[in-house]
């Protein structure tokens, strides 16, 4: 009975150390899982899927800073390499000032990967205050007159043709932030934006409804969203190999294994305390 | 009229952008068009406002020897330099060392710090829901099968455990969630239209300072 009771009194720095091997072991041990994927991400996948490739491009929007990257930096590579692997056009752009660098790294690599030009193939204009964004909707050309490397907006080639957002398919928004709410109320409400969504693991509940009013076309959902479009993306063959998420998606479930584990023990503890509990034949206190 | 004023722009305005929205002729556009550019030059002050602001407390912080005020040495520090590198590597100098400075810092110093910050939390969530997640009531019971239920719906061993794992998590987040999260949203809605509406008619004042006296 001491060793059930024991179980809901562990030591918080032995719960720490446990907590570290659970992250750090499967990042370096690497083991392939299959996920089961989400109808939201099916869906955004879908919508992605569904650009025609060379035509006009999908706006992805890097709202996030480097506190959340680690969950939604894997979604923009995941979605890039689906893009330019598709041969669908990418304009990158965010309305975090600390997304700037975020979003320039990400879509500098992903192109690297896809042996992709800037101007043609993609646009980077960096760090635009969210009024830009709506302005987006009247006039791209002054909402966005110059790009993140300073060049203008008439001189990007695939720029060519942009009016507002009814040139653009697809926005996708990766935030941390509650500024999803205003993509979804200014963007989606008066220019009728096809919004897709990226969030964190804590935000996805936040916009479920969103999904079933059909105000967003699809959801990633935290690091788990991201494995999955990375597992989507292989088997359509627009990449040979998983990435960084699904490697940190192993991270996860042996974390949540460790929690569900931990909560179990503590249960049992707490119950064989309860039993070993002396009763009060009067019944008081 | 320090009074009357704001309040009357509030009130004009309020209404007007109110109505503009469904009013789609070709005057209200331009209206709409022009106030979002004057909404843009007036964001950019802000700005200023605000970093003004930040950079006045901390040296006045500094000035005071208030507790921690070497702690403001540090954020005028960040800003001068942060900003220096910023301005210089921008598009007005483009300068290519000080855009390289101002990206490794921001890269390898800023985002390493910001997200180890973060993650520290997860080793206060998980002793926390070891320490406080007990069936101790029938409610307290039921969140914790909801919650091991979803837990094991998102990760690959709850489908090896049983296939229909994460469709139970996915309803669970979908219809029992969905419910008592739309019904606070709706509460929220109704609650931000009040607002709204006591602010454009004056009866809600504390925006403008002074605890709404």
């Amino acid at each position: 009975m001491k060793f059930l009771i024991a179980l809901s009194k562990i030591d918080r720095r032995v719960v720490y150390l446990l907590l570290a091997l659970a992250v750090v072991v499967p990042m370096i041990v690497s083991f392939n899982v299959r996920f089961h994927v989400d109808r939201s991400t099916r869906d955004l996948f879908e919508a992605v899927d569904r650009i025609p490739p060379g035509g006009q491009p999908l706006m992805l929007v890097f709202d996030y800073d480097p506190q959340i990257m680690p969950e939604l930096d894997p979604m923009a590579t995941a979605i890039l390499r689906h893009c330019f692997a598709r041969g669908i056009r990418v304009v990158g752009v965010t309305t975090g000032a600390q997304g700037a660098a975020l979003g320039e790294r990400a879509m500098a690599r992903a192109a690297a990967e896809h042996g992709k030009r800037i101007g043609e193939d993609y646009c980077y204009f960096g760090y635009k205050l969210f009024l830009s964004m709506i302005y987006f909707g009247e006039n791209a050309r002054r909402a966005l007159p110059v790009d993140h490397y300073g060049r203008p907006f008439d001189s990007l080639p695939m720029m060519r043709g942009i009016r507002n957002y009814d040139d653009i398919p697809l926005v996708i928004d990766l935030a941390g932030s509650s500024i999803l709410n205003s993509w979804i109320v200014y963007m989606g409400a008066r220019y009728h934006v096809r919004l897709g969504a990226g969030v964190t693991a804590v935000m996805a509940p936040d916009f479920y409804q969103f999904l079933q009013t059909g105000q967003l076309a699809g959801q990633l959902s935290g690091m788990k969203g991201a494995a999955e479009y990375e597992q989507l993306v292989v088997e359509r063959g627009y990449a040979p190999a998983k990435g960084l998420a699904s490697r940190a998606m192993n991270a996860i479930s042996a974390s949540h294994l460790l929690l569900i584990a931990l909560i179990v023990m503590g249960n049992v503890g707490y119950f064989a305390a309860r039993r070993a509990k002396p009763k009060n034949p009067q019944g008081g206190a | 009229m320090k009074q009357k004023l704001p309040l009357l722009i509030v009130l004009v305005l309020g209404i007007f952008f109110t109505i503009q929205f469904f009013v789609p002729s070709r005057a209200s556009e331009v209206t709409y068009q022009t106030t979002l550019q004057w909404w843009l030059v007036m964001s950019s002050f802000a700005m200023v406002l605000a970093l003004g602001s930040l950079i006045n407390h901390h040296a006045l912080k500094i000035k005071r020897r208030k507790e921690g005020w070497w702690n403001s040495w540090v954020t005028l520090a960040g800003i001068a330099v942060m900003g220096g590198l910023g301005i210089l590597g921008g598009p007005s100098f483009r300068m290519g060392w000080a855009n390289d400075a101002y990206t490794r810092l921001f890269l390898f110093v800023q985002a390493p710090m910001d997200s180890a910050m973060f993650a520290i939390l997860a080793f206060y969530m998980a002793s926390a829901s070891y320490r406080a997640f007990r069936a101790r009531s029938r409610e307290a019971t039921v969140l914790l099968v909801s919650g091991f239920v979803v837990m094991l719906g998102i990760i690959p061993f709850g489908a090896m455990l049983w296939h229909r794992i994460p469709d139970i998590a996915e309803w669970v987040m979908m219809v029992p969630n969905m419910a008592s999260k739309r019904g606070i949203l709706f509460g929220i809605g109704l609650g931000a239209t009040a607002t709204a509406l006591k602010i454009i008619l004056g009866i809600e004042r504390s925006w403008l300072g002074g605890g709404g006296k």
